[in-house]
């Protein structure tokens, strides 16, 4: 039987044959109308045609002429291997006259070949040739056909290229990324993965619930068991953070943030992917890092000196507890201000220059002694060492700024300075007093002899005031102390020769030393001529204070008695005048001195200045 | 021979007569011995002074005021010191200084300085 071809329906000639599909049991398909089955063959997509055994193109369909662009005449009549869509290429065409031959010999071939299309254009088709037999079995025609497998060929090439790269994106990626599929099996697994699955060999193709078990301890390994088993039949993502957990195979504790979602894998079938973030070593290194910043923290509140951080414009970005105690502002005030704000005003500029320089990187740092003003207003002096720290390109980032209050060593070192004039100021007066008395002796003395004896005394006496002054520690002396350092060498009181009577007095060094040469004189005097004269002669002082205007003066008596009988002198001596000048003179005082038979009676008043002037 | 009447600021008795004793017998005139600043400003009013030799500090005061007073009062003023390098006021500077303890001689100069 042979299938009549036609370029159409419309030019078709009338059937040769019945188009008969032998099958021994339907019968019923003989009786399929001939014309109704050439209109379904010229509708259909593939290529179909009739040709004899020995491969001599009989017929053909609609869309293998009209796809190829070629005409009846063009086919009908020639060896199949010999029409356009196939001549291209020997090898194309040697391979089809094999075919044909087999068929002819009752055997079926199907393979896929490239196939001319109009344009020269090719295409890949699954071809198909059938022998058919006739009723006795011999073959008496052959049936080729055949389907454009291009757009297949191509979606299988694009689907091979996405699974591949899919495979690449998941493998090589840095994060941590598997993927588990229908069968809840292993699939993929990126490079960022496999540190989780380290002592895992293999893991592609591993059951997922049998790998977590070894892993991770119960019931942490159902629970994410159950999680992605969940996700894979509902479709339902799932992320959990910071999941803290013991591994079971190894000594570690690791943290993770994990999200799993369902989507299609390359096979066709659903699958979990699971996308996680390893904490653990973020978590170990902000521990280390806390515990870091705790120690700065620590060191820098208890740390003894001020320490602050500044930023290049002098604002206060970072200040100790210290430095809050010598300034009195709290780190919140201090947060509000700069460096400027609270430096005094005398040593603005030179702080500021020293500023300039840092910014500009002419230095790197500096060390000055400055004063600050603090939330009461008072001064502070400062030991100040500024160090920078520079961006990379060498611009100011911050200062750190070391503050020691040195207010107590100022003082001391301004005590020093002025303890230091002081001393020189007295040590000059003391030798002026000195020259003074040396020369005022050489005037009155009879010969060397006396004026060593005379100027001797009146040196130790000089020397006892001093004493009277330096022998507490301090710049004060007590007035019965200035009496008892003078007299000592010739009655000591308790041996009934002297009694002191009167309250306690204290005057200061000029004083003490003024005083101190009056009692000299006295005593002197008392040894030549008058109550010492003798072993049972007897002083007695007596003083009381008072004050007039704020001022305040001491009244003193001092009365010999038991001495021999006592006479005016017939002259004023140096002693006498001494005594009534320096009260007189230095002392805004005055004397009065009387001599009684029984003994001289002395009556002073003098102003005492207790405290040292500064 | 210095035609000066002085008068002398000190307050130790002893330094003062000192000073007062070595001047006269170079033939100075002491007009004055004052221990205090009253004292030296009654005696500056009453007007029989040339040269004050002051001594700086006088008690528990010092004497820049009194030194004020003899300038605008047409008084040469020498200062006495114990203390080296003691900075005067800047209204004191110009006039004459002298260390203690005393070299005569110098403050003999310092006198026929002032005196032209």
């Amino acid at each position: 039987m042979i299938l009549p071809g036609s370029g159409s329906v419309d030019e078709r000639p009338k059937m040769a044959h019945n188009l008969t599909y032998h099958s021994e049991n339907t019968p019923e398909t003989d009786t399929v109308p001939p014309d109704l089955l050439r209109v379904v063959l010229d509708c259909a997509t593939g290529f179909i045609g009739i040709m004899t055994p020995d491969g001599i193109l009989t017929d053909v369909n609609g869309p293998a002429m009209q796809t190829s662009g070629v005409a009846r005449g063009d086919v009908i009549g020639k060896p199949l291997w010999d029409c356009d869509w196939w001549n291209f290429d020997p090898e194309v065409q040697k391979r089809l006259r094999a075919a044909v031959a087999r068929a002819a010999k009752g055997e079926q071939t199907r393979y896929e070949t490239e196939m001319r299309i109009a344009g020269d254009k090719r295409i890949v088709i699954d071809f198909l040739l059938t022998p058919h037999r006739d009723p006795a079995g011999k073959v008496d025609f052959l049936i080729p056909s055949g389907i454009d497998l291009t757009e297949r060929v191509r979606t299988e090439k694009l689907l091979r290229a996405a699974n591949e790269s899919l495979q690449y994106l998941v493998t090589t990626s840095p994060f941590g990324v598997y993927v588990v599929d229908a069968d809840f099996r292993f699939a993929l697994v990126s490079a960022g993965a496999q540190k989780a699955f380290l002592n895992i060999e293999p893991l592609i193709g591993r059951d997922f619930a049998e790998i977590v078990r070894v892993i991770w301890p119960e019931p942490f390994a159902s629970e994410v068991i159950g999680r992605f088993r969940d996700t894979l039949a509902t479709g339902k993502p799932f992320r959990a953070q910071s999941t803290e957990e013991q591994r079971k195979d190894k000594p570690d504790v690791e943290s993770y943030d994990w999200k799993i979602e369902r989507a299609m894998l390359p096979d066709g079938r659903q699958g979990v992917f699971c996308r996680f973030h390893d904490l653990s070593e973020r978590e170990a290194h902000s521990k280390e890092l806390g515990a870091g910043e705790a120690r700065f923290r620590a060191t820098f509140d208890n740390a003894a000196v001020g320490i602050a951080h500044t930023a290049s414009d002098g604002r206060w970005t970072l200040v100790n507890r210290k430095l809050c105690t010598i300034l009195g502002y709290s780190e919140a005030e201090f947060l509000g201000m700069t460096v400027q704000d609270i430096t005094l005003g005398a040593d603005f500029g030179n702080d500021l220059e020293l500023l300039d320089q840092l910014r500009s990187g002419a230095i790197a740092g500096y060390q000055i002694e400055k004063r600050y003003v603090t939330k009461t207003g008072a001064t502070v002096w400062v030991n100040l060492s500024v160090s920078s720290m520079r961006r990379s390109d060498g611009t100011l980032d911050y200062c750190i700024q070391i503050v020691e209050d040195i207010s107590q060593k100022k003082t001391a070192e301004r005590q020093q300075r002025l303890l230091i004039a002081e001393i020189n100021h007295r040590v000059k007066n003391i030798l002026s007093t000195v020259q003074a008395m040396a020369s005022q002796t050489m005037r009155t003395a009879r010969n060397l002899a006396a004026f060593r004896e005379t100027f001797t005394g009146r040196l130790r006496a000089i020397s006892a005031a001093h004493d009277s002054v330096f022998q507490k520690g301090d710049t004060q002396a007590d007035l019965a102390d200035v009496i008892r350092n003078q007299l000592a060498p010739y009655a000591a009181s308790g041996q009934d020769r002297l009694s002191l009577a009167g309250p306690s007095v204290q005057m200061n060094a000029a004083c003490a030393h003024a005083f101190g040469l009056i009692i000299h004189e006295l005593t002197t005097n008392a040894t030549k001529y008058g109550a010492l004269a003798t072993n049972t002669g007897h002083i007695s002082v007596i003083w009381q204070p008072y004050t007039v205007e704020g001022t305040r003066f001491v009244r003193l008596t001092w009365a010999e008695s038991g001495g021999p009988p006592v006479k005016r002198p017939a002259k004023t001596g140096f002693g006498s005048r001494l005594i009534t000048s320096t009260l007189e003179h230095s002392m805004r005082g005055s004397s009065r001195l009387e001599y009684r038979p029984e003994g001289l009676t002395a009556e002073f008043t003098f102003e005492v200045v207790e405290l040292e002037n500064a | 021979m210095p035609k000066s009447r002085i008068m002398i600021l000190e307050d130790e008795a002893v330094i003062a007569w000192d000073i007062e004793a070595e001047l006269q017998s170079r033939g100075v005139l002491v007009t004055g011995v004052v221990g205090h600043i009253a004292a030296a400003r009654d005696l500056i009013k009453a007007g029989d002074v040339t040269v004050a030799i002051l001594d700086i500090n006088v008690g528990s005061e010092n004497s820049y005021g009194i030194a004020k007073l003899c300038r605008e009062s047409g008084i040469a003023v020498i200062f006495l010191t114990g203390a080296t390098g003691e900075e005067l006021p800047e209204a004191m500077i110009g006039c004459e200084i002298t260390a203690k303890p005393v070299n005569y001689n110098l403050l003999m100069d310092a006198i026929r300085r002032v005196e032209r």
